[in-house]
């Protein structure tokens, strides 16, 4: 249990004593050996260690107490009690932190790591949010935002000193410009990789109904030794199950099965649900009863299948693989028996090695982006290609500087060099501010 | 005893404009000169623009200052640089005919009745009760006004440097002005010395000027001010370009150690962007040769300019030097380059308006402030001189941000970041650089100028009259469209599929079709060029500009978050001791302005907004 703020030693004066005679010390960053009592009764309520860290050299920068007791729950919650009684309040979510930057001793970039580190739900996602705090993303950032500042200064140069210094030929603006937008490409990618990693493959089967689609749901799901959360859909017709299988994390969704003939308002809506989720998707798999396909009734919807399961084999298929191939290019195609023990294993072993293969990376590092970050690197990329359209049109330097820059600023934003108010508020939406 | 309105100490560029708008505004001012005679000169490179300095000349016309009138007038040469790029950086470049700008200046000053030169040098500041309320002059002579003006430029403190030679001095054989500095740092005013230099001058007729690659003027009429007719004038010269040799960089190298720089005697910072000869031979060692502008200073005066050759050698060095370069072999030195070290004063202690924070009254202008160039000189000069009338007139004063006027960014740089080289303006200092062009200084600065009293009544109508005609074209190519009559004839003309239907303003969006086209294949006369070219360069640059007007919007935003005056920052603790500081220092009045100063890091500003927001409310409870 941690007190902060100027009356923390008043307080925990009132709640501590010492084991033996005589009076504690309280000596600044020295824990001691004493008594957690309850100052009603005199009652010891547990034998603790107990620090106090005066300002500032403390996390929040504020005078605190530390209360090293014993792990019982009842305990804690006795002893968070009693401090509550002796004029202490809970704090709110975040707001050591907060104060720890309001009072100087994080910067914002860290502050904020902080609060993903509180926030994550898995130890994979503490991970991410770690390797994300020792600083190899803002190192690519800057490389991008170095590139790009770079380019910037040979176009200011051009304008400011055009009698002095001669243009730079056009096939040198596109080389930099491709080097700069693959590289936030491959950051945007490995964002994404991190992205899967912490909440799952966004996995969503789908298939006309009947196809198999909940028989290969449960199939998974019995395979499934550790089931994670299992989440009512918002739908009836809707299920999402986070699973994971050899390794690999995925978040399931079951969908409606898509029949356009249909006017039931019920199945329409499922069907509208099911076309989300499909949007959503990190990896669909599409489910065909091959005795009886109905590729007809799927012909307008947008499916992108990276795995085809052609269920039913048993009963005789009748799917033309080539149409098949040309309709959903470079998709995996299985044929399988999802009635029996074997061709459901065949079914999963397909499916998990598939997502196996979604998952590879293209620089091994991924990251844990929040959505600040994000947005700031889509805004630099959307500026980029700006810059794209003006080179097409063959402007001068300062129309090319004019979305360069804006590349630049969205970068620094990353990396806490150039915040506007904007940013601000979205960052601190998250600390609770202003009650 | 003299009594005034304004007294403005000085007469180079800031001086004149400073004395020029503060009696446009209606006060008396006095102006202080060493010499009756010394006004305008330009003891540097006798020219005028160039990217970000043409901008800041039309600025200073748009706001009725004479610098623009004048250099129309009395240029050898003009031509417009940056042609190949868009009108934003395209920049206006003009040879001054030395003498005759100076005299031209000099009639223009001495032509308004409010204002009265008197030859004397200023020695002591006048304070009481905190503000200044006048000057001392050399011989015990008393001047008092409202507001003072300082426009001292290389002569406080100066010392002028050649090789080993030394001495006390404002420019080539006038004298320094010794005293005030010590005056104002009395005051507790920051001061701090900078570094410039000039290049030898050369003899027109002994330069074999055939060797070199002739510059020509341009053929098309070209001027600064809005108030001057576009037309060509009557005569004008070449400029010349040649380079060093190998035997320059050898003969620098060889004495090295004669150079006040080098040799460790010159304590101030120069500027990085006009590095002497020295400089560019020992920092870019590896480059074979660099580039030398010849130019002439004047219609009828031997002199040359040899730009880029800036240096304080010992003159039988610079003879040297001159000589190792192509086309120079045979060249006469009429007077040779030297360096200049002068005070300055901390410009972060100054107000948007050029008033010093700590000294009411008290306005400063040009290379006292850390800048350099004729061009800063001149708009600072009438924004200050503007601002000490109107004080004295108990107005508004005359602010102008980022979004308004590279002048607007001059100042805001100077009193946020400070300068630690001379300052110039350069187009990449202003974020809304698109906006900010020589062609429309009028649009944004004319209005703002005649509320204050800037703009005269011919100047007013002109302005409208142009404004009128620009959105007159701007509703008639929206308005008409194209008739399927019409289609053949427009394609014939101006090539490309046509549709019928499409509105002219869509036509004129077209890269390969400009308006004077465009209005010929309808039969209509050419407009105005100055009218056409705005009509086009709103059409052709819509998005850009839409998109740099909307940035402004977010700047404006951001600028008009007000800060307390009394917020007390050492309790914001969240702030960095550096940014504490500098914020109680700075006493920033917007969030923008915070957000600007230098030392003042965005997490800084970051915990200032919360602070402002929401914590000291919270912070008041719990204490």
């Amino acid at each position: 249990m941690r007190l902060s703020g100027s009356k923390s030693l008043s307080i925990a004066r009132r709640l501590v004593v010492p084991v033996g005679q005589g009076e504690l010390g309280w000596q600044s960053h020295q824990l001691a050996y004493a008594r957690l009592v309850d100052p009603t009764s005199g009652e010891t309520v547990d034998k603790m260690m107990a620090v106090f860290m005066a300002e500032p050299r403390t996390y929040t920068g504020e005078d605190v107490v530390e209360f090293h007791l014993h792990g019982s729950p009842v305990l804690c919650e006795r002893a968070v009690r009693l401090a509550n009684e002796a004029g202490a309040r809970l704090a709110t979510p975040g707001e050591f932190t907060q104060r720890a930057f309001m009072n100087g001793k994080l910067d914002l970039t860290q502050a904020e790591a902080v609060l993903d580190l509180i926030g994550s739900r898995t130890a994979e996602q503490a991970r991410l949010a770690a390797q994300h705090l020792e600083g190899r993303f803002s190192q690519r950032v800057a490389e991008v935002r170095s590139g790009a500042l770079a380019w910037l200064s040979l176009l200011e140069a051009e304008i400011d000193f055009g009698d002095e210094i001669d243009n730079l030929p056009a096939e040198q603006h596109r080389q930099r410009l491709d080097d700069l937008l693959s590289r936030i490409e491959a950051l945007l990618s490995d964002a994404e990789q991190g992205r899967t990693e912490v909440t799952g493959l966004r996995t969503v089967l789908v298939g006309a109904p009947n196809a198999g689609k909940s028989s290969l749901l449960n199939a998974l799901l019995k395979e499934e030794r550790a089931l994670v959360t299992p989440v009512a859909g918002t739908t009836r017709d809707r299920i999402e199950v986070d699973c994971r299988i050899g390794g690999v994390l995925l978040s399931l969704t079951d969908t409606a099965g898509l029949r356009p003939e249909s006017d039931d308002p019920i199945e329409l809506l499922g069907m509208e649900k099911t076309r989300e989720a499909l949007q959503r998707a990190d990896f669909q798999v599409l489910l065909i009863d091959s005795h009886q396909p109905d590729l007809q009734g799927l012909e307008n919807e947008e499916i992108v299948p990276a795995l085809i399961l052609l269920n039913k084999q048993d009963l005789g298929s009748v799917v033309d693989l080539q149409e098949l191939g040309t309709r959903f290019p470079g998709a995996e195609i299985v044929g399988c028996e999802l009635l029996t023990e074997e061709g459901r294993d065949q079914a999963v072993t397909a499916l998990v090695a598939t997502a196996g293969r979604r998952l590879t990376t293209r620089s091994g590092e991924c990251f844990s982006l929040n959505s600040r970050h994000r947005e700031s690197l889509l805004l630099a990329r959307q500026a980029l290609h700006a810059v794209e359209r003006t080179l097409a049109m063959e402007l001068g330097a300062e129309f090319l500087a004019l979305d360069l820059r804006e590349a630049a600023r969205s970068l620094g934003e990353i990396l806490g060099l150039d915040i506007t108010e904007e940013v601000l508020d979205r960052i601190f939406g998250q600390f609770c501010l202003g009650k | 005893m003299i009594t005034t309105d304004v007294i403005v100490v000085g007469a180079g560029h800031a001086g004149c404009e400073a004395a020029l708008a503060a009696a446009r505004i209606g006060a008396k001012v006095a102006m202080l000169t060493a010499s009756l005679t010394h006004i305008a000169r330009m003891p540097c490179n006798p020219s005028i623009g160039g990217p970000a300095k043409a901008q800041l000349t039309t600025e200073v016309d748009a706001l009725g200052g004479a610098m623009g009138r004048v250099i129309d007038e009395t240029h050898i040469h003009i031509r417009m640089l940056n042609t190949r790029k868009g009108p934003a950086v395209q920049a206006l470049r003009a040879q001054a005919d030395r003498p005759v700008y100076s005299e031209r200046m000099r009639a223009e000053v001495e032509g308004v009745s409010g204002i009265t030169i008197y030859q004397d040098l200023i020695t002591d500041l006048i304070v009481e009760r905190g503000r200044v309320v006048g000057i001392r002059g050399s011989n015990g002579q008393e001047y008092r006004a409202n507001g003072v003006v300082l426009t001292t430029g290389t002569f406080l403190g100066g010392k002028l440097f050649m090789g080993e030679l030394s001495f006390a001095g404002g420019r080539s054989g006038e004298p320094a002005a010794i005293g005030l500095s010590e005056s104002m740092a009395r005051f507790g005013i920051k001061m701090g010395r900078l570094k410039t230099g000039t290049t030898p001058r050369l003899d027109r007729d002994t330069i074999d000027w055939a060797s070199m690659t002739e510059q020509p003027p341009s053929d098309q009429p070209l001027v600064f001010s809005e108030m001057s007719e576009l037309k060509l004038p009557p005569r004008q010269v070449s400029c010349y370009l040649t380079h060093t040799s190998a035997r320059t960089k050898q003969v620098i190298l060889e004495n090295i150690h004669r150079s006040p720089m080098y040799g460790g005697i010159i304590e101030g910072t120069g500027p990085r962007y006009c590095p002497s000869i020295e400089d560019k031979m020992v920092r870019f060692g590896d480059k074979e040769s660099h580039q030398i502008f010849v130019e002439p200073e004047g219609f009828d005066v031997p002199d040359v300019y040899l730009q880029g050759v800036s240096t304080s050698l010992p003159l039988d060095v610079q003879f040297e030097v001159v000589r190792s370069i192509p086309g120079l072999e045979k060249a006469v030195i009429l007077k040779p380059g030297y360096a200049v070290e002068y005070d300055y004063v901390e410009p972060t202690q100054l107000e948007p308006t050029l008033q010093l924070r700590a000294l009411p009254g008290l306005y400063l202008a040009g290379q006292i402030n850390g800048t350099s160039g004729y061009e800063e000189a001149a708009a600072q000069g009438l924004l200050a001189g503007a601002n000490a009338a109107l004080a004295a007139g108990g107005s508004e004063p005359l602010i102008l941000g980022r979004d308004q006027a590279y002048l607007g960014v001059l100042i805001d740089d100077l009193i946020t970041k400070g300068t630690k080289e001379p300052y110039r303006m350069h187009t990449s200092r202003a974020e809304y650089r698109l906006l900010l062009r020589q062609d429309n200084a009028d649009q944004r600065l004319t209005p703002l100028a005649r509320k204050i009293g800037l703009i005269d009544e011919a100047r007013w109508n002109t302005f409208n009259t142009k404004l009128e005609a620009i959105a007159c074209e701007h509703r008639r190519l929206d308005e008409r469209r194209l008739k399927l009559a019409e289609v053949e004839q427009f394609i014939a003309a101006l090539g490309g599929p046509i549709r019928p239907g499409v509105s002219f303003t869509e036509l004129l969006r077209r890269p390969e079709i400009d308006l004077d086209k465009l209005r010929e294949t309808e039969g209509l006369p050419a407009l105005d060029p100055r009218v056409s070219r705005q009509v086009e360069i709103e059409v052709k640059y819509q998005g850009y500009l839409d998109r740099q007007r909307q940035d402004v919007e977010k700047f404006r935003k951001e600028e008009s978050k007000a800060i307390p005056e009394d917020l007390e920052y050492s309790v914001i603790r969240s702030i960095s001791t550096e940014g504490r500081e500098k914020l109680a220092f700075h006493k920033p009045r917007t969030l923008g302005l915070a957000s600007r100063i230098s030392g003042v890091t965005p997490s800084d500003v970051s915990a200032l907004l919360i602070y402002l927001k929401s914590y000291r409310s919270e912070t008041a409870d719990i204490s």
